[in-house]
């Protein structure tokens, strides 16, 4: 019997890393069609590990919407762990797409997700790996053409010399037609960059100019959405992975956007407009996924997936089919009220281990000047509900930081938890709360991004000052690291001259900054201090109105006069509607083909 | 209810996959290819599978027990698991089992092939098995062909490859597990000439 499996080149490099089944690409529809004989060759790639990776919907999303497209290839690609980050130098193996096996530097595209700030330096290392220069200024005639969508083109600049092309806005719309520019230029760098940069929705620094020192070009480039998510492409299965993920479950989106209007949330503002997905269309595709894929458990993602209109019917229609087919039905995102938590009841599979809700600021002033839009009475009334129904457990997440904050708001998070242990005990359980604070990063395109985030010695005083309140009163409490937050708000915050701390920083060793055992501020602070760049000047001082920002050449609809409003408003803690179920607060998107505006209209 | 008893081979990079996300793997293979799954009874419940004594990552297995019950009459075809199977999974035999001890009872010694780097290698093995060498304490048979060391070790639930491993290293035949290919070939019982299979059909070569 033949065992050709003993010769594969990558079976000692398996052998000796951590976890090896993040690079064997045993999944169930991963691509495993010939590359060769197709047009354009694309190879999505995740800037963080492959558990991270194939649990974001927005990548299994655009492997599908690039497979189906005419004469294009399409494989993908995770960052490599340092372990084998080590192995394929010292192996001088390329990085290589996970299906195929093909080198990444001979794919026509190499497509990245930007999902989060601190995976900035995973773009270098696979960029590196591949033997594709760092720089978009580098890269001769031949070399794929690195493309970047996702949240975080929307904020380019600490990116730009490294990226070739950003995709602003919905991957549905803009996937196509950057292929189809592909096929008509034959893949030549020079001509699809250059047809790009006509065309809206793209951001091609290259043709831009932007200095050093943080001047940025004109623009504007604006955000090109799907009008109608009924109409946009919607995959009717997904990739199954062979080994267990962040998120392992299938997913069907429910609505894209929200109107919430929390004042520090980016996805918020940025994936306006509100566009929600017909029941109908999310139950049929919902039924298609679950037999395509197997999995026993389906998700019904969004934002805010209890705000959808549609998810009574929805979940009267799938519950019948789901218990038919052994499947369990989740939110990920649960509002705090008597009908989300009546709904994890019924779910069953959700919250087995305890229920987790966002009250994000401890005090009724704190969460009007963010607009968080929950009261006392709504905490109250949760905490009710959870333990009455039987919960053991809840786990709370709150910010430190955040606009306007004094001691007493900081010391409603630990009256909270208090409210909740007491709560418990009248219903006789045993109340184990967690209370998880992260530090207020300021992000832009938000009524916040002028706003100055706390210093790391502030934050790092609140976090101990919390934890020991905590412990007194029979709470667990974690905080985020806040030299984590910092360089979040350093990099999110940054422009153009933040990328060359960037490459200083992965050239000094910096890999996955997200992850607490390999984040290391230390290699940081020398790599600005080398740039002669100082962050504390950007990140911990406010900005005025006035000033210019990285971003400002990037339009995602949402009109500066409302953030300004906003702003104003939080300043004097007043808080601002839902647009979904009262009047348009003009954001923006109103004169741009807002489906609420329409609703309004009819 | 039907409680089927099947082996499946585990082949190429597939396993790498840990033994413990095996059973979701399978599971997900039969959901795919129409079958209803049984439940577990419990306030949290799963699938109902239950899978033979552990293969570690790297190590290759050609007919691994396993069961799974499902809501379901018939037994489902292997070619139709199979093509809803993942790379380097395939399915060898299937039986409905209606009585009978549970897996583990039935999955008391494993046989193993072990490919080492080069055949100096392997005759300093030899060597060493004629001297008395066991390279676990649970060795039932030790067998050294032209090209690999056919190995029967028992008591599969506390022992397995990486005994032999630990003790190759000890022996300096290997440096790690990245010197060496193992196979685990068949699990069952072993009478003193042979490991009976769980079953006869997945018996290997």
């Amino acid at each position: 019997m033949e065992f050709p499996e003993r010769f594969d080149p990558m079976r000692p490099l398996l052998s000796r890393v951590k976890k090896p089944f993040r690079y064997i690409g045993c999944d169930w529809k991963g691509s495993t069609e010939v590359l060769e004989d197709k047009k354009t060759t694309l190879c999505l790639a995740f800037p963080d590990t492959y558990e991270v990776g194939m649990s974001y919907l927005g990548f299994q999303i655009l492997h599908s919407l690039a497979r189906r497209t005419p004469e294009t290839g399409v494989d993908r690609c995770y960052c490599p762990w340092p372990d084998m980050e080590a192995e394929l130098r010292n192996a001088s193996m390329p990085l290589c797409g996970l299906d195929s096996g093909k080198p990444l530097k001979n794919f026509d595209l190499i497509g990245f997700t930007l999902q989060y700030e601190l995976t900035a330096t995973n773009i270098l290392t696979m960029l590196d790996l591949a033997g594709i220069p760092l720089r978009s200024a580098q890269r001769p005639a031949g070399t794929p053409i690195v493309i970047a969508g996702g949240p975080g083109a929307l904020t380019p600049e600490p990116l730009a010399p490294f990226i070739d092309v950003f995709c602003l806005g919905d991957g549905e719309i803009l996937l196509p037609e950057l292929l189809e520019v592909c096929h008509s230029c034959g893949n030549e760098r020079k001509d699809v960059l250059h047809e790009l940069s006509r065309r809206e929705g793209f951001y091609v620094p290259s043709q831009e100019g932007g200095e050093k020192g943080g001047t940025v070009p004109s623009g504007p480039f604006r955000k090109r959405v799907v009008k109608d998510l009924d109409e946009a492409y919607i995959p009717e299965t997904m990739i199954v992975p062979a080994s267990g993920i962040v998120h392992d479950r299938a997913a069907v989106e429910l609505f894209r956007g929200c109107t919430r209007g929390c004042r520090f949330c980016q996805a918020g503002m940025m994936y306006r407009p509100l566009r929600e997905r017909s029941p109908g269309k999310v139950a049929e595709t919902a039924g298609k996924i679950v037999d395509n894929t197997g999995w026993e458990e389906l998700g019904l993602v969004s934002l805010a997936s209890c705000d959808y209109s549609g998810l009574e019917e929805v979940i009267a229609e799938l519950e019948p089919f789901l218990k038919e087919r052994r499947v369990n039905l989740s939110l990920p995102s649960l509002r705090m009220d008597g009908f989300s938590v009546g709904l994890a009841k019924r779910l069953r599979s959700m919250g087995r281990g305890g229920l987790t809700f966002a009250p994000e600021a401890g005090t009724q002033r704190l969460r009007n000047v963010i607009n968080k839009g929950v009261t006392d009475e709504d905490i109250e009334r949760t905490f009710e509900e959870v333990f009455s129904q039987g919960w053991e457990r809840i786990k709370l997440y709150f910010m430190m930081g955040l606009p306007t904050e004094g001691d007493d708001d900081l010391k409603g998070i630990i009256k909270t938890g208090q409210l909740a242990r007491r709560i418990a005990k009248t219903h006789g359980r045993s109340g184990k709360v967690s209370l998880s604070v992260a530090g207020f990063v300021p992000k832009p395109h938000t009524p916040f991004q002028w706003v100055a985030q706390d210093t790391r010695q502030e934050l790092y005083r609140k976090g101990r000052s919390l934890k020991r309140e905590a412990k007194g009163n029979g709470l667990r409490l974690n905080y985020h690291d806040p030299d984590q937050s910092f360089l979040e708000a350093a990099v999110a915050l940054g422009g153009r001259d933040v990328s060359e701390a960037i490459e200083r920083a992965w050239l000094n060793g910096a890999r996955f900054d997200g992850w607490t055992e390999c984040f290391d501020i230390g290699v940081w602070e020398s790599a600005f201090e080398e740039c002669g760049l100082n962050p504390e000047s950007w990140v911990n001082r406010p900005r005025s109105p006035e000033d210019a920002l990285p971003w400002d050449h990037i339009d995602v609809g949402i009109l500066r006069q409302f953030l300004l409003r906003e702003w104003e408003y939080a300043r004097q803690e007043m808080t601002t509607d839902d647009c979904r179920w009262g009047k348009c607060q003009g954001c923006g998107w109103q004169d741009h083909g807002c489906p609420l505006s329409g609703r309004r209209d009819k | 209810m039907i409680r089927c008893r099947f082996l499946y081979a585990k082949r190429g990079r597939l396993c790498f996959v840990p033994h413990v996300e095996m059973p979701p793997l399978l599971c997900r293979v039969f959901r795919r290819a129409g079958f209803r799954l049984c439940r577990t009874e419990s306030f949290a419940p799963k699938d109902r599978i239950s899978l033979g004594p552990p293969l570690p990552m790297g190590v290759a297995g050609l007919a691994e027990p396993a069961e799974i019950w499902l809501d379901e009459t018939g037994l489902p075809e292997i070619e139709r698991l199979e093509s809803f199977s993942h790379e380097g999974l395939s399915f060898v035999a299937l039986q409905a089992v209606s009585e009978g001890p549970n897996l583990s009872k039935a999955c008391r010694d494993g046989r193993y092939r072990v490919f080492l780097k080069n055949e100096d290698l392997l005759q300093k093995a030899a060597s060493l098995l004629r001297d008395g060498w066991e390279p676990a304490r649970t060795i039932r048979q030790a067998i050294v062909e032209k090209s690999f060391i056919d190995l029967v070790i028992g008591d599969s639930n506390q022992v397995g490859p990486g005994a032999v491993v630990r003790s190759m290293k000890a022996q300096q035949l290997v440096t790690g597990w990245e010197d060496l290919f193992i196979v685990r070939t068949a699990m069952g019982i072993w009478d003193g000439k042979r490991v009976i299979p769980v079953f006869e059909a997945g018996e290997m070569p």
